[in-house]
């Protein structure tokens, strides 16, 4: 095996693996596969690295131009979601900001992982590297910093936004072998494993509610998720080309919509229009069950959003009168009843025994 | 006897050869050798030097 000579992109690798320095690329390997999206791209390429002629006195035509800075790289690596996330569940893990060891809640396989919205998420980056042809593109160091969930015929999609320092194709650390090492999760086309728009459960109440787990699921035509930080474009400091890791800026913090779409206009759905006005806070859960992995536990992606702000209720008239609705996350005052944290958060259960962000 | 070698991680499918178990011995000529040598390098495997030890591994 080597790298491909072919420019079919089918044939081509990509891997991404969390880093401890800023602008230090480290050896990809095991564990570190990420399939992406076919025919898709993550947009990874040269740097739209500027040149500026020298226009000065007594030049009648340019003598001479300088290449300047090389400006950051956006990404965004479009993946279909499984319960057992390999590589890309880290990626996704440092735009929440916090992970850890997982906890085993079956007897042998099963685990459970949880992501929590940290504060800020410095120091949480990776390196991610892409096969060409005959050649390997690494972006050195990378910073997830929003990722959207949503459907694709029926299939859940993942879409990683990354902020890269520079992209080269000349890496000394990852090269053939490097990427000729990457790896899946054993389990990962498994039955039941892909999460899919027919396992999804989502169900919301009043924030002061009961356990909205206990609710009866809404009826639900489509439904996407967006978190995003605002992270600044990128600064460059003295003595390198490339950028410092950038930071969030603005004082908003994030941005965690949620947009629910329904079929029809329904009981259910045109009492919304007054719940938003009244400003009646809710909460939300997303839950999406897979396979069983062993006993009484399941795959599960479960997204818990404690208090969510309803935005533009709104019913088009078509042929159908339809509904929609869109949620705005905040932090609640206390977890509410059936939750365990006051912001946005993430529960996995599948059987990857190690910490996302290890 | 044919060149063995211990996966040390979680169970993974590799690019080139048959799944990697966690724990189990695998022949190193079932995958490309470079990357057989990247992944002990590396410390995803190690090599078996005595089969007493696959039986240790299996049971952690």
């Amino acid at each position: 095996m080597a790298t491909p000579t072919s420019a079919e992109s089918r044939l081509h690798a990509r891997g991404f693996k969390k880093t401890a320095e800023w602008g230090t690329a480290l050896a990809l390997g095991a564990l570190n596969e990420v399939l992406v999206v076919a025919p898709g791209s993550s947009g990874l390429d040269v740097p739209a690295q500027p040149i500026d002629p020298a226009l000065e006195s007594d030049t009648p035509f340019v003598k001479k131009s300088e290449l300047l800075q090389i400006p950051p790289v956006d990404i965004a690596v479009p993946v279909r979601l499984r319960y057992e996330m390999g590589a890309i569940g880290s990626a996704i893990a440092m735009v929440y900001g916090t992970a850890g060891v997982p906890t085993k809640v079956s007897t042998t396989k099963a685990y459970k992982h949880i992501f929590q919205w940290k504060d800020e998420i410095s120091g949480l980056f990776g390196v991610y590297a892409e096969e060409r042809p005959s050649k390997i593109f690494e972006a050195p160091s990378v910073k997830p910093y929003r990722v959207e969930f949503n459907f694709s015929n029926g299939i859940l999609m993942a879409n990683v936004g990354m902020r890269c320092n520079n992209v080269i194709d000349n890496s000394a650390v990852n090269t053939a072998t490097q990427v000729d090492a990457l790896t899946l999760p054993a389990t990962f086309f498994g039955a039941g494993v892909q999460a899919m728009f027919a396992h999804a459960a989502v169900k919301m109440n009043a924030e002061s509610g009961a356990d909205v787990a206990e609710e009866t699921a809404l009826v639900l035509s489509d439904f996407n998720m967006v978190f995003e930080r605002p992270l600044e474009a990128g600064q460059h400091v003295a003595g390198s080309n490339t950028i410092i890791e950038p930071l969030e800026e603005g004082q908003s913090g994030p941005g965690i919509t949620v947009t629910l779409n329904f079929p029809r206009m329904s009981t259910v759905n045109n009492a919304f229009f007054q719940t938003f006005l009244a400003g009646t806070e809710q909460k939300l859960l997303i839950k999406l069950t897979g396979s069983l992995i062993e006993e009484t536990y399941y795959h599960d992606l479960a997204f818990y959003f404690p208090r969510m702000k309803m935005q533009n209720p709104n019913y088009p008239v078509e042929e159908i009168v339809k509904s929609g609705l869109t949620l705005q996350a905040e932090q609640a005052a206390a977890a509410p009843t059936g939750m365990t944290y006051l912001r946005p958060y993430l529960e996995i259960i599948n059987q990857q025994t190690t910490d996302y962000l290890a | 006897m044919a060149k063995e070698f211990i996966w040390n991680l979680d169970s993974q499918l590799p690019r080139q050869g048959p799944m990697l178990e966690k724990g189990k011995a695998h022949k190193a000529s079932d995958y490309p050798a470079h990357v057989v040598e990247f992944w002990v390098k590396s410390g995803a495997a190690e090599w078996v030097e005595d089969k007493s030890k696959v039986k240790v591994k299996e049971k952690e």
